[in-house]
């Protein structure tokens, strides 16, 4: 009953959660600090909103990290991370793209 | 099928082989973030550990700067100097006499810690800021031997640096940047994993020994001052953020040419973007003609009421107008930076004070006055400097905790297997865990105080002498280095940790004698001088030997019977760890 030998998909598992803590991670953790910088900088000063949402972004990074580990399944794992992270920065992205749009028609 | 993280920390393979046996389950939360906490402190523990020690160091780098500089020696204290703000006079002469081209300049004044005036400069042929310290009583540059002093504690800490003039600074903040994100992740992980968190405050069976003991050092030396960990780390990563995650600056502040650091930065700063340093090495600038600063000095001190001046810096702007920028001194209050007062350098006119006030930028300069501990009387800074060796304690306990429970792991399944033959020899991975430790753990407290020695012994007018100094830090260190991969993977011995512990313990407890043999600072006549601020660098490097040596004494191959042994020496006998209460005992869960 005791043998210590891991499959190779556990491992590849392990891998891909890994990359997806720390890219996905940083994905979610850099569009968020952008859409809420975004977000925020109509209330608020930009140096504020910046601010605000830097520090804020940290701790998403801390939560995708550990979503990463938590989720049922390395896809999930994907998921949790990259799908957010690709909304929020299509929000954050979407004035430069309109007015590239708008310049160009 | 899914990839669930194992159950127990420090355990991959023993719960992968679990499953197998026990219906698939979705795992906790919390087992989950233990699996987390355990390879995230592991992969980058040694890394976490040096920019923990090396931080904890640069608490006192003017200290270390100072002890570096024994020709600094019966400099007056800031209390005997007569006028400080002459002595900006003086400095500001002499440095128009080493470089009449000088385009920008900072004067940071003597004050309890720094007894010399600090220039900074840079002129056309000196891209980058030069040094230059001067005697505030004579106005003459001190001739004083070629150190980075505790400034390369300071920049190890948080670009890795390693050499005097700046080398892959950049690519080392980003690696400090990733470990300091793992720490982020390791506390919080490590926080959901603690089950009895309060009860661990008071948790610690030394007696009990082998991996009891581990767990119970890392969790009291972890929990005790959990609030500063999250701070140094969350603070720390914030003080880099324009380079780490500057995204927000991307959206929020860009215009029709692209995207507008400069502004962001004055914005942070408080002050008008235009009145910032013109940047851009290859434009030519105009040297600064010779400013009155008497004046100015007074204007400030009547503006602050009475507070300390900290440092003048006298810079062109982007449009080449001359900017006087007065700085309060950083220990007059928390929040870094401290307000700034600027003049027209021409006309000697008043324009504003840069102190931004709100409330984001607020917390940021808290945070960062946190960090960087410039507000601390000398009583706070030994508490945060104990603080930081705790933090380098948990990080070291978890590194040698996750050897111990492996060890005792292979331990157990050897001896269920009958195997007798294997318990000798631990699996690579565990060997080179346990070398790594050795390394770093007992070799970087040996490469500092190599470091120190070298200052005093290297010939004073030697070529490079900044650098050679860090060649010795970094040659003792890698001998470290050797010395753990034969011992510990190559030729497994049980003097893996005694000796570079040891010779640690050695050279620092030489240090006072090395000094009193090579300088006029020794304890014989600071002691009697009473000439604290010399005497007790040399008084705490002894201690610092004293305690090392008692490490090193109780790692000595058949002295601590229990735990320690099986710390020094992987795999073959860990009798604590026959006792099958002892893995998971506190992060467990039932069903496992």
């Amino acid at each position: 009953m005791k043998t210590a030998r891991v499959d190779v998909r556990y491992r590849l598992a392990i891998a891909s959660r890994t990359v997806a803590a720390a890219a996905g991670g940083y994905a979610l953790a850099a569009s968020l600090a952008a859409a809420l910088s975004l977000a925020l900088a109509p209330g608020l000063s930009r140096v504020e909103a910046v601010l605000t949402a830097t520090m804020l972004a940290w701790l998403a990074y801390a939560g995708a990290v550990a979503w990463a580990f938590y989720a049922r399944t390395a896809w999930g794992a994907w998921g949790g991370t990259v799908l957010p992270a690709m909304a929020l920065a299509a929000y954050a992205t979407a004035p430069q793209w309109l007015a590239s749009v708008g310049s160009a028609a | 099928m899914t990839a669930h993280a194992p159950r127990c920390p420090h355990d991959a393979e023993g719960t992968a082989s679990a499953q197998a046996a026990v219906p698939m389950e979705r795992e906790s939360f919390r087992q989950a973030m233990a699996w987390v906490h355990t390879w995230a402190g592991l992969v980058l523990g040694w890394l976490l550990f040096s920019i923990f020690l090396t931080g904890t160091l640069s608490f006192f780098r003017s200290e270390f700067t100072r002890w570096m500089h024994p020709e600094w020696h019966g400099l007056p204290s800031t209390a005997l100097l007569a006028n400080g703000h002459q002595a900006a006079d003086k400095a500001l002469a002499a440095l128009h006499r080493q470089a009449p081209g000088v385009t920008q300049w900072t004067l940071r004044l003597p004050d309890a810690r720094d007894p010399t005036v600090t220039v900074l400069w840079r002129d056309k042929a000196h891209g980058g800021l030069e040094t230059l310290h001067v005697n505030p009583q004579t106005g003459e540059a001190i001739p004083a031997r070629e150190t980075m002093g505790g400034d390369f504690f300071y920049r190890f800490h948080f670009e890795l640096r390693t050499a005097a003039k700046g080398r892959w600074a950049l690519e080392g903040r980003w690696v400090v940047g990733a470990a300091a994100l793992m720490v982020l992740v390791a506390l919080l992980s490590g926080i959901v994993t603690h089950r009895r968190f309060f009860k661990d405050f008071f948790t610690f069976r030394p007696g009990k020994g082998g991996q009891r003991a581990w767990l119970d050092a890392h969790n009291v030396s972890g929990v005790l001052v959990l609030p500063f960990y999250l701070m140094i780390t969350f603070s720390g990563l914030m003080i880099f953020h324009t380079l780490y995650l500057p995204s927000g600056i991307a959206t929020a502040y860009r215009g029709d040419k692209g995207v507008d650091t400069n502004a962001y930065l004055a914005d942070l700063q408080g002050e008008k973007p235009e009145r910032r340093a013109r940047r851009g090495p290859s434009e030519p600038i105009d040297p600064l003609a010779p400013i009155a600063l008497q004046p100015i000095l007074q204007a400030a001190t009547t503006r602050w009421e009475g507070g300390r001046i900290g440092g003048v810096q006298a810079r062109r702007d982007a449009q080449g107008r001359v900017v006087v920028e007065v700085s309060r001194h950083a220990g007059d209050r928390l929040q870094y930076r401290p307000p700034r007062l600027l003049w027209d350098g021409t006309t000697g006119q008043w324009l504003e004070q840069a102190d931004p006030a709100s409330p984001a930028v607020t917390t940021y300069g808290v945070l960062h006055g946190l960090h960087m501990a410039r507000f601390a009387d000398i009583g706070l800074r030994w508490t945060l400097f104990g603080f930081g060796l705790l933090g380098s304690l948990m990080i070291a306990t978890g590194l040698v905790l996750w050897s111990v429970k492996r060890s005792a792991k292979s331990h157990l399944q050897a001896s269920r297997q009958g195997a007798e033959a294997n318990i000798g020899k631990a699996p690579f991975g565990e060997r080179l865990v346990a070398a790594l430790n050795i390394a770093t753990l007992a070799g970087l407290p040996l490469a500092c105080g190599v470091y120190l020695a070298s200052n005093r012994l290297i010939p004073l007018h030697a070529e490079g002498r900044a650098d050679v100094e860090l060649a010795w830090f970094f040659g003792a260190w890698g001998l470290a280095l050797l010395w753990a991969l034969a011992s510990a993977m190559v030729r497994p011995s049980r003097m893996g940790w005694s000796v570079p512990l040891g010779a640690a313990a050695l050279v620092w407890t030489l240090l006072p004698l090395i000094n009193a043999l090579t300088t006029h600072t020794h304890l014989g006549i600071t002691l009697p001088a009473r000439e604290w601020a010399w005497a007790s660098m040399d008084l705490a490097f002894l201690a610092t030997g004293v305690l090392l040596g008692w490490v090193s004494w109780r790692l000595l191959p058949g002295r601590a019977p229990r735990g320690q042994a099986a710390a020094a020496k992987l795999a073959r006998t860990a009798p604590a760890a026959a006792s099958p209460a002892a893995p998971c005992v506190s992060i467990s869960t039932p069903g496992t």
